[in-house]
């Protein structure tokens, strides 16, 4: 019997390698397929507010929004009423040409009516929920909205509330942003003014 | 995956390699069995974990096998075994390196138990299929579907023993009796029987 060199070299190679681990795949990058885009049909600019009828009608009157929505009163007094809040809803923003920068949240004036029918253990909060649409992700490989949500009070007069951002840190570029709710108890909101907070 | 073909290179060289006269006939005992190569088979076996996090199971695997005679005193054995059930998806499984040194012959030399020492690893196949999730604006999220293969540098130890028993000119059946310690089932006992075809012939 004649052990090669050879052999001693062999083994050592193959143990060698057999001693790393490999991983074989790609794994294929992530994307979006765009929603239904809004365009707007004023000038989108700074101060980036939405207080008249016209202006809250493009939140409205666009193929996203959803839900019971109805614009009321004229001019500077118009509104956005959701009769049915109790569904779910969306209120979709327009398309911001050019992008808006800088944006740090988003600050709703509403009104709030549960019904009085309610029993007195329901709950009369209201959670909305406002989704930013990036120019950029905000993390790498991350194709998530930026998001601010807030649990609105009842109230009877116009009342600011500013949405608290969630997993993101202000200020964002936004291309547009749109407000959603699953839906709360029985009752009437009302919204008179909608502001990108800078 | 090319350091898996480094791997397939290397066996396909070792096992290409020339061989002395001396070594190509050596027969274990000048009688009826001579050490084959290059051998080929596969087992089936069970493992059961001693002490693991999880509850104790027994995991049943079966899957090819490798044995390059690279002296009549020494082999190295590469093995891969599909395991099953799992609970996720996918295909799981080990992989074995190991060295095997003859402790005993029979006379004829057609029954020979070794010693086993070598490393195991965990290896995993998963699919994953394509995910869609719509968003409230109608948007669209789509992480396309993938396939991956994984096998992670071999973390386990393996010690025990093994047996052959030459059943016909080609054919070998084996059986493996060995202790893991490691992560790949904690502590186990694995069991195994198989067969083994030697190229070129046992007898």
């Amino acid at each position: 019997m004649i052990i090669r060199p050879r052999h001693i070299h062999h083994c050592a190679v193959v143990l060698a390698v057999l001693t790393m681990g490999c991983e074989g795949a790609t794994r294929p990058s992530s994307f979006v397929i765009p929603g239904p885009s809004v365009p707007s049909p004023l000038p989108t600019a700074a101060p980036y507010v939405w207080d008249t009828r016209d202006e809250l009608a493009i939140w409205v009157e666009n193929p996203v929004a959803l839900g019971s929505l109805a614009l009321e009163g004229n001019g500077p007094d118009g509104f956005i009423r959701i009769a049915q809040a109790e569904r779910e809803w969306t209120l979709r923003g327009p398309d911001l040409t050019p992008s808006a920068t800088g944006v740090r949240t988003l600050l709703l004036r509403y009104r709030w009516r549960p019904d009085p029918a309610l029993s007195p253990a329901a709950s009369r909060t209201l959670r909305a929920t406002a989704y930013f649409q990036t120019t950029a992700p905000l993390q790498p490989y991350y194709f998530g909205q930026g998001a601010a949500s807030a649990d609105l009070e009842p109230r009877d007069d116009w009342t600011d509330i500013t949405l608290v951002p969630g997993q993101f840190t202000p200020p964002i570029d936004v291309s547009y942003c749109y407000l959603h709710s699953f839906g709360a108890n029985r009752g009437v909101l009302e919204i008179d003014r909608i502001e990108l907070v800078r | 995956m090319t350091r898996l073909w480094l791997t397939l290179a290397a066996a396909g060289i070792l096992a290409a390699s020339p061989v002395a006269p001396a070594e190509a006939t050596a027969s274990l005992d000048a009688d009826d069995v001579k050490m084959s190569r290059f051998e080929i088979g596969g087992s089936a076996s069970a493992i059961l974990p001693i002490v693991s996090e999880d509850v104790p199971t027994v995991v049943m695997g079966g899957g090819p096998r490798v044995t390059i005679n690279v002296a009549p005193w020494m082999g190295i054995e590469l093995l891969a075994e599909a395991l099953g059930p799992v609970e996720d998806q996918g295909t799981f499984g080990v992989y074995m390196t190991q060295v095997k040194v003859p402790v005993s012959r029979s006379a004829g030399g057609g029954r020979t138990l070794s010693l086993t020492v070598g490393a195991a690893g965990a290896a995993s196949y998963q699919v994953f299929p394509e995910t869609r999730r719509v968003r409230f604006d109608g948007s669209t999220v789509v992480h396309p579907g993938y396939r991956r293969f994984r096998a992670v540098a071999p973390n386990s130890l393996s010690v025990g023993m093994s047996g052959r028993h030459v059943l016909s000119r080609l054919a070998a059946g084996t059986w493996d009796l060995q202790g893991l310690i490691g992560a790949v089932g904690g502590i186990a006992v694995r069991a195994s029987v198989g067969v083994s075809f030697g190229i070129g012939g046992y007898r």
